[in-house]
């Protein structure tokens, strides 16, 4: 028999895991709002596997405030880096255009 | 029961990772902006879904009174990924448009323009007119 245990930690090691190719995509990435879709994806992972980390430490009704509130910023912050890069325009390199578009 | 419980919780954590293993492959290794965008937006939402579903079966097999509690928490946590994740891709994929990245193509007119947005028509007004030039 398994323990719960051993599959949490199963779960969290992939997790984290698959989160390192997302890595490359934010060191790589060609325009700025594929580096910011990476981190993203990143951030609502790091919302789960905070809540793998409180199951472990047998503290869930700790860290599951935790999770909410990086859920919520995590959502804030690509919303408003989406709205200034409507503006600025600077997917392919850092100049923008002062806010005319 | 416990022993059922493991098994539903599980099924529904692996099937999560599955899910974003896709996702993860599918943001390193799609040619182009808009599927990367594709990869990220689905497959993030549903593993977060199914891997918090897990949990919360995981967590309220214990039976006590603060464990239904936090069990409402994590589906809330689900529910608010839900609503936010699908939005936060739309405004990206917006703001992209709007910066004028092209999307790959076997149309090789297509690129940016100096104000941003339609490229799309640009190209297919730029056809119609050379159609029109070859009539006259």
């Amino acid at each position: 028999m398994i323990e719960t245990k051993t599959i949490l930690i199963c779960a969290g090691l992939g997790l984290f895991l698959m989160m390192v190719p997302v890595i490359y995509r934010i060191i790589k990435g060609p325009t700025a709002i594929d580096r910011i879709v990476a981190v993203n994806v990143i951030g609502t992972k790091t919302a789960v596997l905070l809540i793998i980390i409180g199951a472990l430490f047998d503290n869930v009704s700790m860290f599951v405030d935790f999770a909410i509130a990086y859920a919520a910023l995590n959502f804030l912050g690509s919303l408003a880096a989406s709205r200034y890069f409507n503006r600025t325009r600077p997917a392919y390199g850092h100049e923008s255009t002062g806010g005319k578009n | 029961m416990g022993l059922l419980i493991d098994i539903i919780s599980v099924l529904l954590i692996s099937s999560g990772l599955v899910f974003f293993l896709g996702a993860s492959i599918g943001v390193v290794r799609f040619p182009d902006f808009y599927t990367r965008m594709h990869a990220a937006g689905k497959g993030d939402t549903l593993s977060t879904i199914l891997i918090m579903s897990g949990m919360a079966i995981q967590v309220i097999s214990d039976f006590e009174g603060i464990s239904f509690l936090v069990a409402i928490k994590i589906l809330a946590i689900a529910v608010l990924i839900m609503l936010t994740s699908p939005t936060s891709t739309h405004l990206l994929m917006k703001a992209g448009y709007d910066d004028g990245i092209v999307p790959v193509s076997n149309n090789k007119k297509a690129k940016i323009n100096d104000i941003g947005g339609p490229f799309l028509e640009e190209s297919v007004s730029d056809k119609s007119e050379a159609k029109k030039k070859v009539k006259k």
